[in-house]
């Protein structure tokens, strides 16, 4: 599963990151994700043997319980800007505010449930899937996306489409460019086929920057 | 089920060979989808052409426009595929269209939204006046006062009555920031000499079920959506805003007829080509727009929405543009002074 | 009786019975293909109906939107790709299913369950429309408010990891519902002053995102090409316990659809979570939703099939719109010279009773359209996943610019597919937050709105009977929830003392 023999490259993959046949078979604590160090700081090297370590029993819920906080703060912050009025007369900004503040909360209440887990861990535990994220692959697809969005409008449907299929085929495991371009020639006459012949979608087939 | 995974390229092949098939099936089914390939005389038009309505299919403006754009895609020769471009209360697909080609393949249905706009949006990408060709008015479709079923006024004139008396106890539904409803209720506040309590819907529909259940006191729509509820008696009808009864609601006076000749409004609509299109491609345009609305069965097509084609004479750039200029300068002050802000 | 006849001469002719299979087949056929939904296909295809007679055409539109609600299923359970708010719920378990190898099994389950609640609903259209549309009247922001709220305190069971998480993401959701403009003061929230988010967020690419493009993404990562899920595949088959299984959820989903599917707005989304969220509650073995129950895939199934023929109701008998579709639908009248209003069924009786029973017909096309077709969407699943993924996200991104043509739409898919894929790494399933996206703006808009009637009078919730009724059967729900798990964590305080 680690070794990859298609040329999408790997070594886009996070060189923290440490891939499951290694620590996976020594059942060491080996930490992954960036915040590693932090977990073997004050863990230690402690868990002996198949016991995962605490950090990687709680890091999901230090991690989300942030994302959570940060989401909150943010939306509150933002409402600022709106009028925000009273309970019985609220203005734009008092929904998202309060919202915003009860999730902020909620990301701090998820932090402390992970605290106390942290400090007592339960043995019936069990460590959370933990697969290797793939940040090559994964940058190629949200690129493809994005890209998409981007040229639409100027290149038209067909070179769009064209153009980020390859793209996203790229980011399969194995797939050299040449077969990403099969493959995306094949997907872009289906989506033509599709939505163009079938259902007469009004996007223009060539955009401005190619002439159309 | 197991299959055994076959080389990419075939299976690519094959997923091709099954799809073109499933298409071919469909497009056998679906039959009559349109000929696009048809016979062009002259230069204008050679293709399809896009007509951007930028409001949401099936809206009272989505209507009128696949109204017209049928029987004009018969006179030019040419399809006319109507898109909605919808967002931002109209002036995205406005802003769409002014920065088109002005070769007449991209042209706009829009609505009295048009001369709002400016006073509405901080940032418009547009001119109403200089980013558009006009092509010629469409139709105007009057608006009727209307209210809940047991509400006590019988009459326009208990109706002015009761509203002043109990003042902001009264609530007025309207259809959200910048819509024909929410037009008419401030001129409605401005002839009235009150402040109603406006609670807004996202859309006529919503707006529309609220009145019908009561729940809300009054409002003033469009007949397009208000006459199949009137007709039934689901609500009490008190005014149309128009100088002459409507055709399809002869009994409903007029608020000139109820003494308030100010209160008047309409919802306009007219047909738009990006600024600098060629005149003759202009001419073509009108033309056709102008037989479509002779069209008998786009005149009672009309006439079941409560609304007729505009006269002969007002069908030309000329008078639109005169129409436009006109409601620039009555919407611009009444909506600055009550203060409504859409961005 | 006699509309009944007069319903079922209609439907029968035989130019209704192939506008209604094609209508039925495009329906099914979009509703598989991601992002492009039955609102925007029925907008595409409005001028080909123009050719056709009013009854013919109407029959088709229709056809197509609860095609759609077939079809939207299918790449759900397959490629935990959900089309329709509706099939979100079902992609929870319905893709677990499928990746145990029982594909085929949740996909007959979604098609008999809908099939059936299909034709009880449609019973309950010709039965009870008018006095359910009067009942529906009833509901005004108040109701609306404690229904959103009930709503969001059923879906707590949603989850089958952490509460916190849950609620949090519900909490997520809910502010998401919130961006673009107010609906009251005009300002533009949250859109960093872009005019194409005034609009809002669209749910097709949020659950594009959350769900498919992050599938996508952890698919990646483990970089088989397709983890078990074609070589398990024994059997298509329903087994008699499949079918015992199901029948309960189908019962209780179609009662629940077709109840909610009538209230304008909230009820049609409504109706999958909550009825999901029930079977969840009512099971004896609740560890395994969210691992691939059949009952997961059985209840909102058939309780979004229901709400879907029920939600005709408000259209037919007052000419009100329900749902976005209903509008187009609105709008499919008027250009066909009917006014749709509360005297089309007296004035036009072929109309409403042809298209009612064509509803039915339809239910049975579709079922007769589907079920061969499962073995061939299976084989789907033997596609290489390096053809199939690319694929995929071609069709999403076609399909949520198409909306409208906005490029935001297609720029959300990214920002949603890794929100989606960092968060479910950590633990956060995305069903809550779809539900919190769908429902926020209801439950902003409905409060304000029943504030500004009430002239600020918060009792207005309590005082009003249906209002309160909902909020104490909501209290009831919450200490159902929350006590449980309070105990439990005691016990846990307790047993890690000793």
């Amino acid at each position: 599963m680690a070794t990859d023999n298609g040329p999408a490259p790997d070594g886009g993959r996070g060189p923290s990151e440490v891939t499951p046949p290694r620590d996976g078979s020594t059942g060491s604590a080996g930490m992954s994700g960036p915040a590693g160090a932090v977990g073997a700081a004050t863990v230690g090297a402690a868990s002996p043997a198949a016991r995962p370590s605490r950090w990687q029993l709680t890091k999901a819920d230090f991690y989300s319980g942030a994302i959570f906080v940060a989401f909150g703060i943010a939306f509150a912050a933002a409402s600022s800007q709106y009028t925000v009025g009273t309970l019985l007369r609220m203005g734009p900004g008092y929904f998202p505010r309060l919202l915003g503040i009860i999730l902020a909360l909620m990301g701090l209440a998820i932090i402390a449930v992970a605290v106390l887990h942290w400090l007592r861990p339960s043995s019936d535990d069990t460590l959370p899937e933990d697969q290797p994220v793939p940040w090559l692959r994964g940058a190629l697809l949200l690129v493809a996306v994005l890209l998409f969005g981007f040229i639409i409008g100027g290149a038209g449907l067909l070179p769009t489409v064209l153009l980020t299929t390859f793209i996203a085929a790229l980011a399969g495991q194995g797939t050299t460019p040449a077969r990403a371009a099969v493959i995306a020639v094949g997907i872009t006459i289906l989506c033509m086929v599709i939505f163009v012949f079938l259902l007469r979608l009004t996007v223009p087939l060539f955009g401005p920057w190619v002439g159309g | 089920m197991a299959l055994p995974l076959s080389s990419s390229r075939r299976t690519t092949y094959r997923l091709l060979a099954v799809s073109a098939a499933a298409a071919l099936g469909l497009s056998a089914c679906g039959g009559s989808s349109g000929s696009s390939g048809a016979a062009a005389g002259s230069n204008y038009p050679t293709g399809t052409i896009t007509m951007v309505v930028p409001f949401s299919a099936g809206g009272p403006t989505d209507t009128v426009a696949r109204l017209v754009a049928e029987p004009m895609s018969k006179t030019l020769g040419q399809q006319i595929i109507v898109q909605n471009v919808e967002g931002a209360g109209g002036t995205l697909g406005a802003g769409e269209v002014a920065k088109a080609k002005n070769d007449g393949y991209k042209i706009l249905m829009h609505h009295i939204g048009m001369s709002t706009a400016p006073a509405l949006y901080s940032t418009l990408a547009f001119k109403p006046l200089e980013s558009f060709q006009t092509v010629g008015l469409v139709t105007e479709v009057p608006m009727t006062i209307i209210s809940k079923k047991d509400l006590p006024p019988t009459n326009f004139k208990e109706l002015v009555e009761y509203v002043k008396a109990n003042k902001e106890k009264v609530t007025y539904a309207n259809a959200g920031i910048g819509s024909a409803s929410q037009l008419c209720g401030l001129l409605i506040e401005k002839a009235f000499g009150v402040d109603l309590t406006e609670v807004p819907y996202k859309g006529t529909g919503p707006a529309m079920t609220d009145l019908v259940g009561g729940q809300v006191d009054f409002m003033c729509d469009q007949t397009t959506n208000t006459s199949a509820q009137i007709k039934p008696g689901k609500v009490k009808a008190f005014a149309v805003t128009t100088s002459e009864r409507v055709k399809s609601l002869p009994d409903i006076p007029t608020t000139t007829e109820a003494g308030m000749p100010e209160l008047k409004v309409g919802v306009w609509h007219g047909l738009y080509a990006p600024a600098g299109t060629p005149e003759a491609v202009v001419k073509k345009l009108t033309d056709a727009l102008a037989a479509a609305l002779k069209e008998p069965k786009v005149i009672e097509k009309m006439a079941d929405l409560g609304t007729a084609p505009e006269a002969a004479d007002q069908v030309n750039p000329a008078a639109h543009t005169a129409k436009l200029k006109a409601q620039l300068d009555l919407w611009t002050p009444v909506i600055k002074a009550a203060g409504v802000k859409a961005a | 009786m006699d509309n009944i006849l007069l319903g079922i001469q209609t439907a029968l002719t035989p130019t209704n019975l192939l506008v209604c299979l094609i209508g039925c087949a495009l329906g099914t056929a979009v509703g598989v293909l991601p992002g492009i939904g039955p609102t925007a296909t029925i907008a595409l295809l409005l001028p080909i109906t123009f050719n056709f007679d009013p009854v013919s055409s109407l029959i088709m539109l229709a056809g197509i939107y609860y095609g759609a609600q077939y079809g939207g299923s299918t790449t759900a359970i397959l490629l935990n790709l959900p089309g329709e708010t509706s099939a979100a719920v079902t992609a929870i378990d319905g893709y677990q299913m499928a990746r145990k190898g029982r594909a085929g099994q949740a996909l007959a389950t979604a098609a008999l369950g809908s099939f059936f609640a299909g034709t009880v609903a449609t019973v309950v259209l010709a039965v009870f429309a008018p006095p359910l549309a009067e009942a529906a009247l009833k509901f005004g922001p108040a109701e609306y408010f404690s229904l959103v709220v009930l709503g969001l305190v059923a879906s707590i069971a949603l989850a089958s990891g952490s509460l916190w998480k849950a609620l949090a993401m519900i909490m997520l959701g809910l502010l998401l519902g919130l961006v673009g403009q107010d609906v009251e003061s005009g300002a533009s929230r949250f859109t960093f002053g872009a005019g194409e988010l005034d609009g809002g967020l669209n749910f097709v690419s949020l659950a594009v995102g959350m769900f498919g493009v992050a599938e996508i993404l952890r698919n990646l990562a483990t970089g088989i090409h397709r983890p078990s899920m074609v070589r398990e595949v024994k059997s298509l088959r329903l087994s008699r316990q499949d079918f015992k299984d199901i029948t309960p959820p189908v019962l209780r989903g179609t009662l629940m659809g077709s109840l909610l599917g009538i209230l304008p707005g909230a009820g049609h989304v409504l109706a999958s979570f909550t009825s999901y969220s029930v079977e969840k509650r009512l099971s004896k073995t609740p560890e395994r939703f969210g691992h691939g129950a059949i009952e997961g895939v059985a209840a909102p199934e058939s309780a979004n099939n229901a709400a879907a023929q029920t939600s005709f109701i408000p259209l037919l008998t007052l000419g009100l719109p329900a749902n976005p579709v209903m509008a187009l639908l609105i709008g499919a009248f008027i250009i066909q010279g009917i006014t749709p209003g509360p005297n089309v069924i007296n004035d036009e009786p072929v109309l409403f009773w042809g298209l009612i029973a064509s509803m039915w017909v339809g239910n049975l096309m579709l079922v007769a359209l589907n079920l061969p077709l499962i073995g061939l969407w299976v084989k789907l699943l033997t596609i290489p996943y390096r053809v199939l993924f690319p694929a995929i996200i071609a069709f999403s991104t076609i399909g949520c610019y198409s909306l409208g043509l906005n490029a935001y739409h297609v720029f959300a898919i990214a920002f949603f597919g890794l929100l989606g894929y960092v968060l479910i790494r950590f633990g956060c399933e995305p069903a809550p937050l779809l539900l919190g996206f769908v429902l926020g703006p209801l439950l902003e808009e409905n409060f304000r709105r029943a504030m500004t009637i009430s002239r600020g009078d918060a009792s207005v919730l309590l005082t009003r009977p249906i209002s309160l009724a909902m909020l104490i059967v909501a209290a009831i729900f919450l200490v159902v929830a929350v006590l449980p798990s309070i105990k439990k964590k005691r016990d846990v305080v307790f047993a890690e003392d000793e």
